[in-house]
């Protein structure tokens, strides 16, 4: 099994690192937000900012998460469902399982080098302008770290959405649709949430059922308040981890129908 | 048939595996939702309790509730945000913190038509924008209320106009919170200090650590004073009482002719603007509190117009002033600059304190030029001589060219100066007088008592109007309810975020960012070169 995931992972990677398409969404979302950057740099003091500027990266590669998945996953089984490679594919000694982890990885794997590539903005600043990067608070380690295990552990579960996605059609241009859907929605519902005051230990209402069952779905983005500034937030991170034990499973599902 | 039954049992197996993956899922959430580890990666775990606060916390007796009612809406000044992440921190840490009782941190919506959840029901929680401490036998504290001021035209005149940001910075700066208040490169004061966790673990320990008995403030009546509970615009004393309650000091009245002494609970008594004068037996009732039970007096007394009074100085109260070594001079503050009084109002604004050495019930006053209103006011001298070796400091003075005129009833307007019996120049109208705990002392808290020469002072007429009259206010009740073997929880230094880069600088910026993304086109273009070639 662990030697199939192995063989997955090195193919989906290859084939991410030869597709154009990834190439240009890659282009396109760090141009974006470098620029976004730069402006953000300029006026975040006249703004009701008040995390640390090094934040305002991992909440633009969050929000940018819809635009930039999809492409790194839309085609990861869609594509191999509507050429007839997946039933080749199972036919090998790999199970599903190796499957949907190799191609997951993969896609995270890209997620996290584009990430990398978001974070060398400010490490620019630290080499050009470190005065101003001690007073934006880029010399904190804790911040860094903060803010990409923030990163990591969103964009794990948004790859799992993508991979879910991607298994349910054999249409790529559906399955990228459709990522993009579940993302934003996700993002959304986080959205509405921020700064809810229902942190009751009682269930009075679907609310609070809700609260308690949906994980960071309920006030996940309060969170980015403590990764922000280094405090590491255990039960996001395990939130997320369920979601992606949740679509994975969803997705090997799918797989093994096919191979029924 | 047979292989439709099966296909239709395959679908139905599958939705059944859905179903249970996603209970599974519910599930874990659920018991992950009940998780609060934290890791903090901060230097010295700034945004962790120290060491001192969970030593003192193993020392509850009863759990903690800490309830928060302001609710983070887009629309909040700056500071307000602020202000709620760090809080949201520290309270994470705090229900986080292994102590010996629960301490439940509770977000309320009160705008919502919902009940309050059952354990907040014995609590009275109505009002947004506060921080409230409670526990189900200790009561609850006030630590934060923050008042949105209704919309005003800034044109208008006749109503006073502030921001939000303002309402809210005075609230911040009023509560403690945050300490080092300093100007920031826009001219706006910003805090440097956060204090919340010495503020909360001191409120908590208040609340539900050991219990203290001694929480009543009692005003005294039967003597034409002004009462806790009377809400008039003028005369009532329902704004003291507010600042009272809101540092869980509970509040009561008591006619000393009645009552043969001071109730054991009381930790201060009020009299606040006397009519009559008090009696042999209430006077030594009164002694009797401060002497022998450390108690806490604050007396505010008008200048007196009933000739029937004069005979008992002070209302029968000298001896006891004199004792602790104040002197109260039966005369009236006269002042003939115009500029000494609000232009619309007729107020008396006191703004002289002393050079150096003042008070710290008026240190923040005099840092931040906030003045003092008053009606008419009477002098309340310091003695020279220490009479029973306390402490006496004179804390608030009026104006250079006052006078302190002697049998002011009967005198003419404008009056002239009596060179016998007048004072005059910068004449003291609070003073204070303290002494540390002796062994006759059946407690270990000091004595300390507070003359101020208005009752008006501390009256509602100017604690709902006045900054200065406010801080006063709660600076007195600070002082009397200190207790000084507290707490030593240093503060944390806050992160302050700026920029001061050139135009040049930015575009160079701008080019350098825009190397990675430029690698990736470089990459992609190489790429697909090779595909086409290879």
């Amino acid at each position: 099994m662990t030697q199939g995931y192995w063989v997955i992972l090195r193919t989906e990677i290859f084939s991410l690192f030869i597709s154009p398409a990834t190439y240009v969404s890659t282009f396109y979302f760090l141009a974006l937000l470098g620029v976004g950057f730069r402006f953000f740099i300029e006026s975040f003091p006249a703004t009701n900012w008040i995390l640390p500027p090094l934040s305002s990266l991992a909440l633009g590669l969050l929000f940018g998460a819809p635009a930039l998945i999809p492409f790194l996953t839309m085609r990861t089984i869609a594509e191999e469902r509507r050429l007839g490679t997946l039933e080749t594919l199972m036919t090998a000694p790999v199970d599903a399982v190796s499957i949907i982890a190799g191609k997951w990885s993969a896609s995270y794997f890209f997620y996290l080098l584009i990430c990398c590539g978001a974070y060398s903005y400010p490490l620019l600043v630290c080499i050009i302008f470190p005065s101003q990067a001690e007073s934006l608070g880029f010399l904190k380690p804790e911040h860094w770290i903060g803010g990409f295990v923030f990163l990591m552990s969103f964009g794990a579960s948004f790859c799992a959405i993508g991979i879910f996605s991607s298994s349910i059609t054999r249409n790529q241009m559906v399955a990228g649709m459709l990522s993009f859907s579940l993302i934003t929605l996700y993002l959304a519902i986080m959205a509405f949430s921020y700064g809810e005051p229902t942190k009751i230990d009682e269930f009075r209402s679907y609310d609070d059922l809700f609260a308690m069952v949906g994980g960071s779905l309920h006030r996940g983005l309060d969170k980015i308040q403590f990764f922000a500034l280094g405090v590491l937030h255990i039960p996001t991170i395990l939130h997320q981890l369920i979601v992606v034990f949740f679509f994975l499973s969803l997705a090997k599902l799918q797989v093994e129908k096919i191979r029924h | 048939m047979d292989f439709r039954n099966s296909s239709r049992n395959k679908r139905i197996e599958h939705w059944i595996i859905v179903i249970l993956i996603s209970s599974l899922c519910m599930g874990l959430n659920f018991f992950v939702s009940k998780l609060t580890w934290q890791i903090d990666l901060s230097k010295e775990t700034k945004y962790s309790l120290s060491r001192e606060s969970l030593a003192l916390l193993n020392k509850l007796e009863e759990p903690v509730e800490i309830i928060v009612t302001i609710k983070e809406k887009n629309n909040l000044p700056k500071i307000t945000h602020k202000f709620l992440q760090d809080l949201k921190l520290l309270l994470g840490a705090l229900e986080n913190a292994p102590t010996s009782k629960q301490i439940r941190i509770t977000y309320l919506d009160v705008d919502s038509p919902r009940n309050l959840p059952d354990y907040l029901s014995a609590f009275q929680l109505n009002e947004p924008n506060l921080i409230v401490v409670a526990s189900p036998k200790g009561g609850q504290k006030t630590l934060f209320r923050y008042k949105v001021e209704s919309a005003s035209n800034p044109y208008d005149s006749s109503t006073p106009f502030r921001s939000n940001d303002n309402a809210a910075r005075q609230a911040l700066w009023e509560s403690n919170f945050y300490a080092d208040w300093k100007e920031s490169y826009n001219g706006v004061m910003e805090p440097t200090k956060f204090r919340g966790e010495e503020n909360l673990v001191r409120s908590i320990l208040e609340i539900a650590g050991q219990k203290n008995k001694r929480n009543t403030a009692y005003f005294t009546t039967g003597h034409g004073e002004k009462s806790p509970f009377d809400l008039d615009e003028e005369n009532g004393l329902s704004a003291l009482s507010g600042i009272l309650q809101d540092r869980n000091i509970k509040v009561s009245t008591i006619d000393l002719s009645v009552s043969k002494s001071v109730p054991e609970d009381a930790i201060m008594l009020v009299i606040g603007g006397p009519r009559g004068t008090f009696q042999d037996q209430e006077v030594a009732s009164i002694q009797s509190f401060l002497n022998n039970r450390g108690g806490k007096l604050i007396l505010s007394i008008d200048p007196v117009e009933e000739l029937s009074v004069l005979d008992r100085p002070a209302f029968g109260l000298r001896s006891i002033l004199k004792e602790w070594g104040i002197r109260c001079h039966d005369m009236l503050i006269y002042d003939s600059s115009p500029e000494n009084y609000d232009f619309f109002t007729g107020s008396y604004i006191l703004r002289t304190f002393l050079q150096k050495n003042n008070h710290k019930i008026v240190e923040q006053h005099i840092r931040l030029g906030l003045s003092i209103q008053s009606d008419r006011c009477r002098p309340v001298e310091t003695l020279e001589t220490n009479v029973n070796n306390s402490t006496m400091c004179e804390i608030l003075f009026s104006s250079q060219n006052a006078l302190g005129l002697s049998g002011w009833t009967q005198r003419k307007s404008p009056p002239e100066k009596n060179e016998l019996l007048d004072l005059e120049g910068n004449i003291p109208i609070i003073s204070v007088s303290e002494k540390g705990s002796g062994k006759n002392n059946q407690t270990s808290q000091d004595t300390k008592v507070i003359v101020l020469g208005s009752s008006s002072i501390l009256s509602n007429k100017y604690l709902t109007k006045s900054s200065g009259n406010q801080l006063l206010a709660k600076n007195i009740v600070y002082w009397i309810n200190e207790i000084p073997e507290m707490l030593d929880i240093p503060p944390r230094e806050l992160n302050t975020f700026s920029i001061s880069m050139q135009e040049e600088e930015f575009q160079a910026l701008l080019y350098s960012i825009a190397i990675i993304p430029g690698f990736i086109a470089l990459s992609g273009i190489f790429v697909g070169w090779l595909r086409k070639e290879l």
